[in-house]
């Protein structure tokens, strides 16, 4: 039995020597040609379309690029990769993506970089980017790059709508001004998420002066069910408006099941709960996708870091809810984006937060020497602190009063 | 006080699923067949249960009701949670495989159809797979009219609940019934403890385990189903069910293998799972309380062994098969 | 008792004769009935069977780069298998080895992120070694522990230690260990605390065949030789195979069996922590908690299938990670989910478990009963 084990291996490696052999020559591994007009890119992504949320907006982004692309004579040949974890499966991602051909590939997750730089360097042809990370920028490398939006900006106005729906409430007498309470599910207690919640809480609180904030970190960026068990705790806890910075529609629906409301990350979610969500807002990748692949095809600089706001179309809002918000609002959403496209509208002007009863004044954007603490480059000048300036990934870490932690462990 | 309302109404969303998780397993192992592939049988659940529910509203569009949806989303669950099980049914009992690698590899296997169901879905569809809100609604909305629910305490605990929770106890406490006072649950049990005393007293051994594996199987697979359609919000969730099927089969252990236990144990289990985001203990990260209803089940199976009650103990043949002609 | 009493239609005997050709003739006819019940999905998929496995031979082995993802997939299965071997020759379940290559990787990765500035290379490698066999060994010994002492049931303890030492990783990965705070993210090791890569290159006639693995492979490889002379040559492999036939008759021999289980599960648990340690020093560079991935379960059956043959396992574990590197390229290039890699492997393990039954046993039919008694 053992011999005859030890033959069938023998046949095993002799056969994959001569398929090895073989093949040798027809594989030459990432960099085959392509002719002028189509590129190959990859896309690796965390979750896939059910998330109805994260990954469904790069897909519709994706989908946009191809579209936009093609009016100008680019094919784009997509290969999308669903489901990785932000761990070493990203590793073998890539590199599938390298060796099936791909010139460009995105890593849609912030987790996903750390396992992108593992690999960048045995495809010093194929150009990396990794959304929403900020190592790419700075690691000396040509074919690493970041890329980001402006989100903050959205949220801001997303919070303008829950601000107008809780002022509403107040003055009809339905809450109490201590009742206006948002609840915000976060996936990690991280730059990013602080920053969005944040923006988020300063926009409602300049329509609605008495709101406060409890913040719940789920510990992941995608997980349906902890995302619907931290909404119900929030409202729970008295929160009459959700929030969230993850990936699903769980909070939307868990909001509706319990009457309370809701304003949506990534998709308009108001269609999956019609008598909760008010508004959405979104990055439109396809702004990124397009310009991205463009530069590339057209042999131009790719940028190393990304980055776009709302005045550029890279962060729209979905449409408004009108059933359900509160009147004047259409008109109030126009005002301020106009104000923050103009710059008159500065969200995280420091005359209206404070951090332990007093003003910012300082705070750090970059970390240079690699331990995970800002340590350069001032933030806070001009009377507002500038996020996005100095990397495209956000860097405001700051808790500020009138927002509650109900968890920090993450 | 109010903390202790919600933790337990939350606690027994997720303990649904874990109660036919662990039933479906208790009626198992009482037939003495460790099933280690509830994870993979519950996985299978959770894709055919919606595949059910999503081709049924795609085939009659708005005309789709509730009732009809829960009940095809059971009945696809449970057929494909058959289905597994039989297969580990003939590979243990008629083909004497070992229980556990059986187990292990219908694990694996379990999980391949389900996220290859739950993908393919997508894949086909072109886009995302979801119910329509009206029969998300049937799914998650209580079975009470809102005038009981309102009630202080006793209405968000006894009355909030989706229909599942209310199938599930009265599956518990049918299953109860079944193995103390009926005849042919006391057979089972015998067969379990002794298959070679109960063939000698003329129960027929085979029947009995493959017809007890087959429905437990069958009932397990529900619990995938139920995870989907209502804390998974009606959509394939690809990782969303990973572990479950194992904290079933750890909370066979901690109920001592008694239907009725499970349900008091699953909505315990249930709270400690979603516990993090709702109580801290100080000195205690919120991120081990998730391995809090591992170590409770550690030790209830080393407290159970060192006193060596006869009462709470596994079936005694538990994950040995039987051989007629080696007794 | 009506049916004991006629004859039934089929009757079953033990055969311990038969021969070894014949043997492997099943075990090859059941991979090839398993991989033409893979087809299945791959119909249902839409697509053709021939180009689904022919995609998952090419993204699997006929790539360099391929057939070195292959084979960093194939190096824990195998390990793990190792490690299991003895405890099932025993009839000890450990199930539990998921868990103890999650308690060995983090040990070493314990020394991987706070002493890598503060003692030289291969010290540092030496000490993650070190210290991912007695994790593992440990984690393995509590369970062991109680089995010997109050007969606790070891397959339920060992499953529960699995998802204990999960979710002990997962709290470091966001707590004391964490990176950029709030990432989740364990920072990537430095160099010194990653174990080198080495080329290995044959040549056959003109072709040259050449394979890019960490050096965890040639450890591997001499494991495999160390455990078969361990479980075939020494006085504590017959121990274990003693035990394993009857726990009676060894002690009625003398031998101390509650020390003999609890030093088995400690090499065994300590082999599972050194290929946490291989995981994370060679193939990901860094801790998060599903460094085990599956790998702890999965080699139970590569264990089982190979009959506890180490040299067997080697070609099984293999095989399964020809059938999940394959799939991911199956994914790639034609879209068809890659968890088609898990079911296929499911249908394998199916087929070849319930092969061992028709050559341990051979059926007799009621006619062909009558016949053989007569002559």
């Amino acid at each position: 039995m053992r011999k005859t084990l030890s033959v069938l291996f023998v046949l095993l490696i002799a056969s994959t020597l001569v398929f090895a052999g073989g093949a040798s020559e027809s594989s030459t591994g990432g960099a085959e040609a392509s002719d002028a007009t189509t590129v190959k890119v990859g896309l690796i992504c965390i979750g896939d379309e059910n998330d109805q949320g994260y990954t469904f907006n790069f897909i519709r982004g994706r989908d946009e690029a191809t579209e936009i692309l093609a009016a100008e004579g680019i094919n784009v040949e997509w290969m999308t990769i669903y489901n990785i974890g932000e761990d070493a499966s990203c590793i073998d991602a890539n590199i599938e993506a390298a060796e099936e051909g791909c010139e460009i590939i995105i890593n849609n997750s912030y987790g996903f970089e750390p396992f992108m730089l593992e690999v960048v360097d045995d495809y010093p042809e194929i150009e990396f980017i990794s959304c929403t990370n900020c190592a790419s920028v700075f690691d000396g490398r040509d074919n690493t790059h970041n890329a980001f939006a402006n989100i903050y900006e959205g949220r801001y106005i997303a919070g303008v709508v829950a601000g107008m729906k809780l002022q509403q409430m107040i003055d009809e007498g339905t809450i109490n001004e201590d009742e206006a309470v948002i609840g915000y599910v976060g996936a990690f207690s991280f730059a990013e998420v602080i920053s969005g919640f944040t923006s988020y809480f300063l926009g409602a609180r300049s329509v609605c002066p008495s709101v406060t904030m409890k913040v719940m970190f789920v510990g992941s960026w995608s997980d349906a069910t902890a995302e619907s068990d931290a909404a119900l705790a929030l409202i729970d806890e008295g929160c009459v408006m959700i929030s969230q910075h993850s990936d699903n529609t769980t909070p939307a629906t868990a909001a509706q099941s319990r009457g309370v409301f809701h304003t949506g990350y990534n998709n308009d979610m108001t269609g999956i709960a019609p008598e909760a969500s008010l508004i959405g807002t979104r990055i439109d990748w396809g702004i990124y996708f397009s310009e991205l692949i463009r530069n590339y095809v057209n042999g131009e600089e790719i940028p190393q870091d990304w980055c776009a706001g709302m005045g550029e179309g890279a962060v729209v809002m979905t449409p408004l809810n009108e059933a359900i918000a509160a009147p004047g609002t259409a008109e109030k959403i126009a005002e301020v984006e106009a104000g923050i496209a103009d710059g008159s509208i500065q969200v995280f002007d420091t005359s209206t937060f404070t951090v332990g009863g007093e003003e910012l004044t300082h705070a750090f954007a970059l970390d240079t020497d690699g331990d995970f603490t800002a340590d350069s480059e001032e933030a806070v000048f001009d009377g507002a602190f500038h996020e996005s300036l100095f990397q495209s990934a956000p860097y405001f870490t700051v808790q500020i009063d009138g927002i509650e932690w109900l968890n920090a462990a993450y | 006080m109010n903390t202790l309302i919600t933790l337990i109404t939350a606690g027994i969303t997720f303990g649904t699923v874990l109660m036919y998780g662990t039933l479906g397993e208790i009626l198992t192992e009482k037939s003495g067949n460790l099933n280690l592939g509830v994870e993979g049988i519950m996985y299978m659940g959770g894709a055919f249960g919606l595949a059910g529910a999503f081709y049924y509203e795609k085939a009659v569009g708005a005309a789709a009701i509730g009732p009809v949806a829960i009940i095809l989303a059971i009945l696809a669950a449970f057929v494909a949670g058959c289905a597994a099980s039989a297969i580990y049914s003939f590979l243990t009992i008629t083909l004497r495989t070992n229980q556990n690698v059986t187990g292990l590899a219908l694990s694996i296997f379990g999980t391949g159809v389900g996220q290859f169901v739950g993908e393919l879905m997508r894949v086909k569809e072109g886009g995302y797979v979801a119910l329509s809100n009206s029969l998300k609604n049937a799914f998650s909305a209580s079975v009470f009219p809102g005038f009981f629910v309102k009630i202080p305490i006793v209405g968000p605990i006894l009355f909030s609940h989706t229909i599942f929770f209310y199938l599930a106890i009265i599956l518990a406490i049918a299953m109860w019934f079944y193995l103390s006072k009926t005849r042919s649950g006391m057979y089972l049990t015998a067969v379990g403890e002794s298959p070679a005393t109960s063939d000698a007293a003329g129960i027929n051994i085979t029947r009995y385990k493959y017809l007890a594996t087959i429905i437990g199987g069958g009932i397990s697979a529900i619990g995938g189903m139920v995870y989907i359609v209502t804390t998974a919000g009606c959509v394939w969730n690809h990782e969303g069910l990973s572990g479950v099927g194992w904290l079933a089969v750890a909370l066979v252990i901690f109920c001592v293998w008694r239907p009725l236990n499970a349900i008091w144990g699953s909505v315990i289990f249930g709270a400690m799972m979603i516990m993090y985001l709702r109580v801290a203990i100080p000195f205690i990260p919120t991120q081990l309380y998730k391995i809090l209803p591992y170590v409770v089940t550690v030790i209830v199976l080393i407290i159970t062994s060192m006193r060596n009650s006869r009462d709470k103990q596994p079936p005694a043949s538990l994950g040995l098969n039987y051989f007629r002609e080696e007794r | 008792m009506s049916e004991s009493s006629k004859t039934p239609f089929v009757r079953l005997a033990k055969r311990t004769d038969i021969d070894p050709r014949r043997a492997m003739l099943i075990r090859i006819a059941s991979i090839v009935i398993a991989l033409i019940l893979g087809t299945i999905p791959m119909i249902i998929s839409g697509t053709n069977p021939f180009e689904a496995y022919s995609v998952i031979v090419q993204g699997s082995l006929l790539r360099r780069t391929y057939l070195n993802q292959t084979v960093k997939i194939a190096i824990p299965l195998l390990g793990c298998a190792l490690a299991i071997a003895p405890c099932f020759k025993m009839r000890f379940w450990n199930i539990g080895a998921e868990g103890q290559i999650t308690i060995g990787a983090m040990c070493a990765t314990y020394f991987a992120l706070y002493w890598y500035n503060r003692v030289p290379h291969l010290v540092l490698l030496l000490m993650m070694f070190l210290v991912s066999l007695i994790g593992g060994g440990i984690w393995a010994l509590i369970p062991a522990f109680f089995k010997a002492k109050w007969n606790t049931n070891e397959t339920l303890f060992t499953l529960m230690m699995n998802y204990i030492a999960i979710g002990i990783v997962a709290w470091l990965q966001g707590g004391p260990w964490e990176g950029r705070k709030g990432s989740q993210l364990i920072p990537m090791f430095n160099d010194a605390a990653r174990l080198p890569d080495f080329n290995f290159m044959i040549g056959i006639g003109e072709h040259e065949f050449s394979l890019t693995s960490h050096v965890g492979l040639i450890f591997i490889l001499i494991l495999v030789v160390l455990m078969y002379i361990y479980m075939n040559k020494t006085k504590q492999g017959y121990e274990i195979a003693v035990i394993g036939d009857s726990v009676n008759t060894a002690r009625y021999a003398g031998m101390n069996v509650g020390n003999i289980i609890m030093r088995t599960m400690f090499i065994s648990g300590a082999i599972s922590g050194f290929v946490g340690f291989l995981t994370v020093s060679g193939a990901n560079y860094t801790l998060f908690s599903g460094v085990a991935d599956g790998v702890g379960f999965t080699a139970i059956t590569v264990a089982w299938l190979s009959q506890l043959n180490p040299f067997a396992m080697i070609v099984i574990s293999m095989m399964l990670a020809v059938l999940e590197k394959g799939a991911n390229t199956l994914q790639t290039r034609l879209q068809v989910p890659a968890s088609i890699s898990d079911i296929i492997t499911g249908i394998l393990l199916f087929t070849m478990l319930s092969c061992e039954f028709f050559i341990n046993y051979r059926l007799i039919f009621r006619g062909r009963a009558a016949k053989e008694e007569k002559a």
